[in-house]
């Protein structure tokens, strides 16, 4: 988790230190907005702390650059926030964790098409090509790595069963992975739930 | 005694009503006051258009709760009911693609599916607590609970995404507009109207204050008080069904989060706009106000830095709290 939020905090330097160095040059104020869901858990909680530290450190570091944080608890909301970052705070760029990325996909290409620099964190989209920058853990690497440890574990097979998370496209990526890296061992899946 | 009371009389009510009226318009007119000085953006064309076209959801289904709440009834349901809607849309909308093509027809099939499982399930609704006898709190609640699990089971505990074409197609019904006014504010301004035009011009709606304010009174007055609840509820279904038809082009997807807690908004604005929770008295365009005055909350806490968004909430919650208050407080000096 340590490792998510540090991705977090580094997509919010990468996109903002890429955009911000081009601003420097010139002598305008740019706006980046940042786009996160609501702290309802340890997680969320974590990027929202990071990310508010990240601002206030990039904000000395590029006087020229502005910051708007908004959080949201659902897509509604966020798709709210994405709109008004753009009609009334003039963003020049965003950094978005879509909360629910199936559903924030039209709102987030909207942004893009209004010419704004979009960068993703963590939840890819349900369509490719949307996003200028994509920043998210290695999370087929999880998925290969779980397996390898219960391969080593398990060394004479057994019966497991799998908890999986949101149901998002990451989420897929490493339980795909997971279940490529047992494959052909004698582990048994028992069953495989979404309980997020 | 009598010519100095019926001298009093009139000026009273007179006061009473442009209070109770101007309540909400009062809090609307401080609140896009607040937001100019806020933001030079915020009474831009765009903002306003952004703000009342993302109040259509909440405030189409508000209407359709502003005539079951008249009744003296509610549905808690509203929120789920829109969720699995939308879902269906979307799974009727997917199947018919492949033989249909991606164009109009397959979702206007999916639209009319949509209304029709709407209007259905708001009339089970409304025959459980007509004949089934049963508290509109329980039984609403009961489909609260129902049509959640029925959305999370359609969508496996995943998401339900709609066609990649399919969308591209449906998306203008949200996004576009007609002489520049965005489509979702006309559909919501035409309900409202026609909403308010039923429920003070015609006999329905005047059955449903009748009921809202002594049901027994209405029962001997030979209004068909089951028959008008039972199309309250039906109504309030077709409204949410018109409301999800909004929401897919918008969003394009339907999982067991999707419009959560909308209930509670719905039945806020209601309250907000002056419509009473007894019943006896609705108030549409009131009810327009407060949905409004809930989104308005949302974009004005977006326009500045110095509140935090996390209590965006809390903001919501006060200003119902007040416009209950300033609605209780005017009924106990008269």
């Amino acid at each position: 988790m340590k490792l998510l939020k540090t991705t977090a905090l580094a997509a919010i330097i990468a996109g903002g230190a890429l955009f911000a160095g081009a601003a420097i040059a010139q002598d305008k104020t740019y706006t980046i907005g940042v786009s996160v869901p609501t702290a309802d858990h340890g997680w969320t909680g974590g990027i929202d702390f990071f990310a508010q530290q990240a601002i206030d450190r990039l904000g000395k570091l590029y006087p020229n650059v502005k910051y708007v944080l908004a959080t949201a608890p659902d897509s509604t909301k966020q798709a709210a926030d994405l709109e008004d970052l753009v009609t009334t705070r003039n963003i020049d760029a965003l950094v978005i964790l879509p909360g629910d990325p199936d559903a924030m996909t039209a709102s987030i290409k909207k942004v893009k098409d209004a010419g704004k620099w979009v960068t993703i964190v963590d939840r890819a989209l349900s369509q490719p090509g949307i996003p200028d920058l994509y920043v998210a853990g290695d999370n087929p690497g999880l998925g290969a790595t779980t397996a390898a440890y219960f391969k080593q574990a398990m060394p004479n097979g057994g019966n497991i069963v799998i908890l999986r998370g949101a149901p998002i496209p990451i989420d897929k990526q490493r339980v795909d992975a997971f279940m490529d890296g047992i494959k052909g061992t004698s582990i048994k899946v028992l069953d495989s739930q979404f309980v997020n | 005694m009598t010519p100095t009371t019926e001298a009093a009389a009139p000026r009273s009510r007179w006061a009473r009503i442009r209070l109770g009226a101007l309540g909400p318009l009062i809090a609307l007119a401080l609140l896009m006051i607040l937001g100019a000085i806020l933001n030079d953006h915020f009474l831009s064309l765009a903002n306003l258009a952004n703000i009342v076209a993302r109040s259509s959801f909440i405030g189409i289904i508000a209407i359709g709760a502003t005539f079951v709440i008249t009744t003296s009834g509610i549905d808690l349901s509203v929120g789920s009911m829109a969720a699995f809607i939308a879902g269906m849309m979307i799974i009727i909308i997917n199947s018919l693609v492949p033989s249909m093509g991606s164009g109009w027809s397959a979702i206007l099939v999916g639209i009319l599916a949509g209304l029709l499982i709407g209007t259905a399930a708001g009339a089970a609704n409304g025959i459980l607590v007509t004949a089934g006898r049963i508290e509109p709190f329980i039984v609403t609640l009961g489909a609260l609970g129902i049509f959640r699990a029925l959305i999370t089971f359609l969508a496996n505990g995943g998401t339900l995404n709609l066609n990649a074409q399919a969308s591209d197609t449906y998306s203008p019904l949200y996004s576009g507009n007609l002489l520049g006014i965005p489509l979702p504010i006309i559909i919501f301004a035409l309900v409202a109207i026609i909403a308010e035009v039923v429920l003070r011009r015609t006999t329905f709606g005047r059955h449903i204050a009748a009921i809202g304010s002594n049901e027994q009174v209405a029962r001997y007055s030979a209004i068909k008080v089951d028959r008008v609840r039972l199309m309250t509820y039906a109504l309030q279904g077709f409204l949410v069904a018109l409301a999800a038809v909004l929401y897919v082009p918008k969003f394009g997807s339907a999982n067991s989060s999707t419009a959560v807690l909308w209930e509670l908004q719905a039945i806020a604005a209601v309250i907000i706009g002056g419509t009473t929770l007894r019943g006896g008295f609705g108030r549409i365009w009131g009810t327009v106000v407060g949905v409004v005055i809930l989104e308005l909350i949302g974009n004005i806490l977006n326009l500045q830095s110095f509140i935090s968004p996390y209590l965006n909430q809390a903001f919501q919650g006060a200003i119902i709290i007040i416009a209950v208050l300033l609605q209780r407080s005017r009924k106990t000096t008269n």
